[in-house]
């Protein structure tokens, strides 16, 4: 039987104007391959340098074994201190940053705008900010993942706990329990597997950044890696580079392992 | 069909001030639904046992959250437990809730925790946020009240299971058996035998009966077995999109009358 309403056209043209702003769209793209500088000849050019780098890195050197083993310990204390820090102010700020459990519609548009703007600010931009004010050294570095981490949990904690079945909660609001009880017994429970899974990226993340942070001086294993490149110790630097290889490496197993474990 | 109301006996809920539960003119509007509850009035006395049917979407579900003002309602009276709800600020809300067990139509129990934390948590209107939270924080006498209270509905041995692993049937009567942990003197429950077997249905029917009996906690439920309805209740409500046409004693009616209110 044929329906009598009319069936979707199989091709459905887009209008006028959507279609010139796709054309924008493509022409932008091809125009940005000349602004990224993206170029195969001097990929070419530069492939012997390359060769030879690795070539100069070769066999790695590990004799300063202990202040490498050291340097990338502190490393993952920063990434993990900093991560877990920032987890746990995530999780106050989260709360405040879901409509429903907001004590106040400012407090929620407040609480949202300080993580996005954590989130949106780079985390080596971050890191020039507190060594500037807090000096060299470890603590700014773990004071720039706090504030990585807020940005990255804030938003996936506040999303997990909106995504949440209301009903638990009026369950408990109909006991007579009171906003804050029924966040911790309602919907914690149930965002756990996201609050879990977001908190090991946040952790890979951290790990990953810390890595970096010492470039520009905020403490851990970069700076290591900074001064043997300097000083053309390329023999040191591959050591240093297989270090880091083998930390991030571990964390993510560690992660892949703990998630599948509580999942 | 419209039966008469038994006007005088109404009245004189409504006058002598008795009744436990008195809603007046109530009027509930959905944005673009119209008025899903219009002009209700109704009371209930204590010890009483009130059936309240309805076809689907006629609005009992909305009735009986907002007696308790899980919905706003947009105008009228509700009186519960002596108290005006719609006057009562949060705190006193709270203590009000507390006293009046509310089993969902979808059980709303919280994902992920067990069948006895969930048990445990009807407790926390009369027992505070911490006590309950975690079932090794509770007192002896909180987890002694709980497990009493799951053999009430013949699911002790489900404690430690999961409560969203648990079928249909069993989940309702967890969630049942977490409303007589609030030791209420009002019980509320929406469609409390909808996923049950007729057998288990029947006993669970008999429990609420023998609660409204022994215990006198006054019961108002939704059903959508009208021999249910006329059995186990003194008194039947009846909802037709959202307008009162049926308040009366249960005996008066057979379940050929009651069928009419579908058409
Ligand atoms: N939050 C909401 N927003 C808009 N409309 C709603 C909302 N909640 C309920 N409604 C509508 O209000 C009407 C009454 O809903 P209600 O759940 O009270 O019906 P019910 O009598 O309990 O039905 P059922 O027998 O299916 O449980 C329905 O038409 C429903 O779609
Ligand atoms: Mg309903």
């Amino acid at each position: 039987m044929k329906s009598t309403t009319e069936m979707p056209d199989r091709i459905m043209m887009p209008p006028a104007w959507k279609f010139a702003g796709y054309i924008a769209v493509v022409i932008f793209i091809v125009w940005s391959f000349k602004g990224s500088g993206l170029s195969v000849s001097d990929l070419i050019r530069g492939l012997p340098n390359l060769f030879r780098l690795v070539n100069e890195m070769t066999p790695p050197n590990f004799d300063r074994f202990a202040s490498i083993s050291k340097a990338i310990l502190q490393t993952f204390q920063m990434g993990l201190v900093g991560a877990v820090v920032g987890i746990v102010i995530s999780f106050f700020l989260g709360i405040l940053a879901t409509r429903r459990n907001t004590p106040h519609p400012v407090v929620f548009h407040v609480t949202r705008f300080v993580i996005a703007f954590c989130r949106s600010v780079p985390d080596l931009v971050w890191a020039v900010i507190f060594v500037a004010s807090v000096g060299l050294g470890v603590f700014a570095g773990t004071l720039t993942i706090i504030v990585d981490t807020i940005g990255f949990c804030g938003r996936f904690f506040a999303e997990a706990m909106e995504e949440v079945d209301p009903g638990p909660e009026d369950a408990l609001k109909s006991i007579g329990a009171n906003k804050f009880f029924i966040v911790m017994s309602a919907v914690v429970p149930a965002a756990m597997p996201s609050f879990v899974n977001s908190s090991l990226f946040a952790l890979e993340k951290a790990v990953r950044s810390s890595v970096v942070l010492g470039l520009v001086g905020a403490g851990g294993i970069g700076i290591e890696l900074k001064v043997a490149m300097d000083m053309f110790e390329y023999q040191q630097a591959a050591a240093i580079i297989l270090y880091i290889f083998a930390l991030v490496i571990s964390v993510e197993q560690f992660s892949i392992y703990a998630r599948r474990k509580f999942m | 069909m419209l039966v008469q109301s038994d006007s005088l006996s109404f009245a004189e809920h409504v006058k002598d001030g008795s009744a436990c539960l008195r809603v007046n003119s109530l009027l509930k509007t959905y944005q673009g639904r119209g008025n899903v509850i219009e002009d209700v009035s109704f009371g209930i006395m204590p010890g009483e046992a009130v059936a309240l049917i309805g076809g689907n979407g006629s609005g009992k579900s909305t009735l009986l959250k907002c007696c308790l003002r899980l919905i706003e309602p947009d105008r009228g009276e509700i009186e519960f437990l002596n108290q005006k709800i719609l006057d009562l600020n949060r705190a006193q809300l709270r203590v009000l809730r507390s006293r009046v067990g509310l089993v969902f139509q979808h059980h709303n129990l919280i994902p992920r925790l067990s069948v006895f934390s969930n048990v445990i948590l009807g407790a926390i209107g009369r027992k505070g946020g911490l006590r309950t939270w975690r079932h090794c924080f509770s007192t002896r006498e909180i987890r002694e009240e709980a497990m009493a209270c799951l053999e009430k509905v013949g699911l002790p041995h489900l404690a430690a299971s999961r409560a969203d692993m648990l079928s249909g049937g069993e989940s309702q009567r967890v969630a049942i058996a977490r409303a007589l942990m609030q030791r209420p003197d009002f019980l509320i429950a929406d469609e409390p035998v909808a996923s049950l077997d007729p057998r288990v249905g029947r006993e669970v029917m008999e429990l609420f009966m023998e609660l409204n009996e022994q215990e006198r906690i006054t019961f108002f439920y939704v059903s959508h077995d009208l021999d249910h309805a006329i059995q186990y209740s003194n008194r039947i409500l009846a909802l037709q999109h959202g307008r009162l046409i049926i308040d009366d004693r249960s005996s008066l009616f057979t379940k050929g009358e009651l069928r009419e209110i579908y058409h």
